[in-house]
């Protein structure tokens, strides 16, 4: 079944929340996924995954010698982009899993700030993110890489825009993210039923 | 290409209202429509456009069931009307969002829908929150009817007679919406789909759009239902009542977190009627046209009041005030006053002596006199979306800004039961937005984000314990729970109205405030208050006919009043 992004972009971001994760962090990821999406990559089937791995209390991102240990890109990536945005220089970053997220983390952060990252892996494999595209080869980068940003031309980025695309989501990954999703309901109650719109009056009138 | 400024183009204005006094819930709740609401956009837009409306194709029985096209041009494309009507047994009939059936449903649809696109249309729009939908339907709708008026009028119709003027003026409208979806919700366009479209980039175009088309189908539907009834006694429905006939709309929470969500958005719909408020101010000498406006208008401000009727003691209350004050407003617009140099000055710093919905009034009647001065600010209202995170920032800056924009908030003392009795939820049934008690029902361990005090105060505890000279990336690795309150705060920065200067888990928090500040965006009026958290209200009343887009006074229905000389 087709989905809309606004609809892939609030499961998303409810399902993190379901799952545990701080609202902004959580809103961080949900646009990622939509990055990825509209990249034609698996966008929803890495947040589903990093989802349902996620555990609370996460550590806090440290970095030992330079070297930054990514354990868990749902808690972690937000602030790993956010050092690389600060950083003037490349940082080592040991990733403990799958950092599709980073990529479209790194994608979102780049429409944001006229910048474009460069992930090199140490097999030399090499990825150039900017706000909405991505060149070279996504293979490889699941474990060491450095990470830099360089500035690009604001004017540059704007005349730039995302295909219109179908999103297809695996019906697998979307149950998934929705059972996290209702974990950020609340069971109706009588009372909040008795205050609701159109409550109390007949609408016969 | 290069463009220079010519000072004799610039526009004087006086200052900007500041956003501890404009972006209060008392005041915000007092806000009437004006000039930059989003109908009137629209309405201007079509108008300006010359745009055609076309009944595709109409097939109902006699007692108004079946389905409907109509189609519009506008901007260089065509969208449809889709309209399907049912019987509905009256035990069915709720305006609640829980409802599984409506009197009709609609789809705004892209283009003109072939045979299969309205079979599909009619398995889905009739289901609503169920149905599924296609990037070619834009926006998705329901409405039921007004049982009283509309079955009045078409009894009165069919006999050769006119309705009974009252009853028009005091319900307004032959059918209510219980909902209104944009933006890809059930697989619906995404709002990308059109935002780059003549005549979409202001916000809630397609929605303003398809409610004014559903508003002219229910002139037509109830035609015919009358017409099927009375045959050759039957008589078309006089036009100024048409005029008169609106949409009604019963809108509840759900509107309200849209401007907690939207900080930037708000901010800049704030900015816009602000600004559109100083430039008002900053005019010298009011024109023989603005003078004769601004009488006309505040007598017709006069009626509107005296047709204002509810039964909210709260709302009703203030509008007797009103209707007391607004007198005073009118015998201080003398031609010798609004001769007099800074006039529109001159009556904003003596409003400060009527109530603030009187003053809010005033606002919109400037705001309604000064078309050239304002309507172009209509292109600033959209945003491009909220900013992420800037890591960069230096804690000191962060701390700056928060104890600058965030006094109000600061000042709060959030221990109090009080300044914590609500919270702010999604209902699993639906998955509306709802509010409850904190003290007294389940589910405060899921509240949304809306403690903007509680986080603010415990932000600036954490910023004591670590340097000012960190930056904000350093500081949230520490401290990440602090990443959406540091965001809101860096965004204020810059968008100076983004929030909302009051607790809005205090105990005296009333929703209802945010829904009129949004609604009478949207253009809304007569506000009609069920209780602290949901109002009825009526769009399009008074705008233009299907007929009557390319007449000069299509852009003269601020306040409307029916003529019952007519």
């Amino acid at each position: 079944m087709k989905r809309s992004l606004n609809e892939v972009e609030t499961l998303v971001r409810k399902a993190a929340i379901g799952a545990g994760l701080e609202t902004e962090c959580a809103t961080e990821i949900a646009q990622a996924t939509c990055w990825l999406e509209q990249q034609k990559l698996s966008g929803i089937e890495a947040a589903s995954w990093a989802i349902s791995k996620f555990v609370v209390p996460s550590n806090e991102l440290t970095a030992i010698d330079n070297r930054y240990e990514l354990e868990c890109i749902l808690s972690q990536g937000s602030s790993l982009t956010d050092m690389v945005l600060v950083e003037d220089r490349a940082l080592s970053v040991d990733c403990a899993e799958q950092c599709d997220l980073l990529i479209g983390l790194a994608g979102v952060a780049a429409q944001n700030f006229d910048v474009e990252f460069k992930f090199v892996a140490f097999s030399g494999s090499k990825l150039k993110v900017s706000a909405y595209s991505i060149e070279g080869d996504l293979s490889g980068f699941q474990q060491q890489f450095e990470l830099s940003k360089s500035p690009l031309d604001a004017a540059l980025a704007q005349e730039q825009y995302f295909e219109k695309i179908d999103i297809v989501p695996n019906p697998k990954h979307w149950n998934l993210l929705n059972e996290f999703a209702s974990k950020t309901y609340v069971p109706e109650s009588e009372q909040s039923r008795l205050l609701g719109a159109g409550a109390g009056l007949s609408d016969n009138d | 290409m290069s463009l220079e400024i010519h000072p004799e183009f610039e526009i004087p204005q006086a200052d900007l209202r500041s956003p501890d006094k404009v972006m209060r819930l008392e005041r915000m709740g007092s806000f009437f429509p004006t000039r930059l609401s989003f109908m009137r956009i629209l309405l201007r837009r079509l108008s300006k456009e010359n745009s055609t409306v076309e009944t595709k194709i109409w097939e109902f029985d006699h007692q108004g069931y079946g389905h409907a096209v109509i189609s519009i041009s506008f901007g260089g494309y065509v969208y449809s009307l889709v309209a399907f009507t049912n019987h509905l047994d009256p035990t069915e009939r709720t305006d609640r969002v829980i409802a599984q059936k409506w009197d009709a449903c609609f789809v705004l649809y892209d283009g003109v829908p072939e045979k299969v696109e309205i079979e599909r249309l009619q398995k889905n729009a009739t289901k609503q929150e169920a149905g599924r939908f296609e990037c070619r339907d834009l926006i998705l709708s329901r409405a039921n009817k007004s049982m009283r008026l509309f079955e009045h009028v078409v009894d009165r119709l069919a006999i050769g007679q006119q309705p009974d003027c009252d009853l028009i003026c005091r319900i307004g409208y032959l059918m209510r919406t219980t909902a209104v979806y944009g933006n890809g919700k059930f697989g619906i366009a995404d709002r990308n789909r059109i935002t780059s479209r003549p005549g979409f980039s202001a916000p809630f175009q397609a929605e303003m759009l398809l409610v004014w088309l559903i508003r002219g189908f229910t002139h037509q539907l109830v035609e015919h239902v009358a017409r099927s009834k009375g045959g050759e006694q039957f008589v078309p429905l006089d036009e100024s009542f048409k005029r008169f006939l609106g949409i009604g709309n019963s809108t509840g929470l759900g509107m309200a977190p849209f401007l907690v969500s939207h900080p930037v958005l708000l901010n800049n719909w704030m900015m816009v009627r602000e600004t559109a408020l100083a430039r008002a101010r900053g005019v010298k000498k009011l024109s023989a046209v603005q003078i004769s406006d601004i009488k006309r208008l505040s007598m017709r401000v006069t009626d509107h009041l005296k047709d204002w009727q509810v039964e909210d003691q709260r709302q009703m209350d203030r509008v007797k005030v009103l209707r007391r004050e607004w007198a005073s407003v009118s015998a201080f617009l003398s031609d010798v006053f609004l001769n007099s140099d800074y006039a529109s000055e001159q009556l904003i710093n003596a409003s400060a002596q009527w109530s603030v919905e009187c003053q809010e009034l005033i606002v919109s009647l400037l705001t309604e006199i000064n078309p050239e001065l304002v309507d172009g600010l209509s292109e600033c209202l959209d945003s491009f979306g909220e900013p992420r995170l800037n890591p960069t920032m230096k804690l000191s800056e962060l701390r700056t800004i928060l104890s600058e924009n965030f006094k109000w908030g600061l000042e709060v003392d959030v221990s109090s039961e009080a300044a914590n009795a609500l919270f702010w939820y999604v209902s699993a049934e639906k998955l509306e937005p709802r509010l409850g008690n904190r003290y007294e029902e389940q589910g405060s361990e899921l509240e949304q984000p809306f403690d903007i005090v509680k986080r603010c105060k415990a932000l600036l505890l954490d910023l004591e314990k670590v340097s000012k000279h960190l930056s904000v990336a350093e500081f949230l690795i520490r401290f990440p729970k602090h990443r959406y309150i540091t965001r809101r705060i860096q965004v204020s920065k810059n968008f100076p109205y983004s929030e909302i200067r009051d607790n809005l888990i205090g105990e005296i928090c009333l929703p209802i405030d945010m829904l009129r500040c949004k609604l009478s965006f949207f253009g809304a009026s007569k506000f009609d208050p069920k209780s602290d958290r949901w109002t009825r209200i009526t769009l399009f009343q008074g705008a233009p006919l299907f007929s009557e887009l390319d007449q000069a006074l299509a852009d003269d229905w601020w306040l409307p009043t029916l003529d019952k000389e007519a």
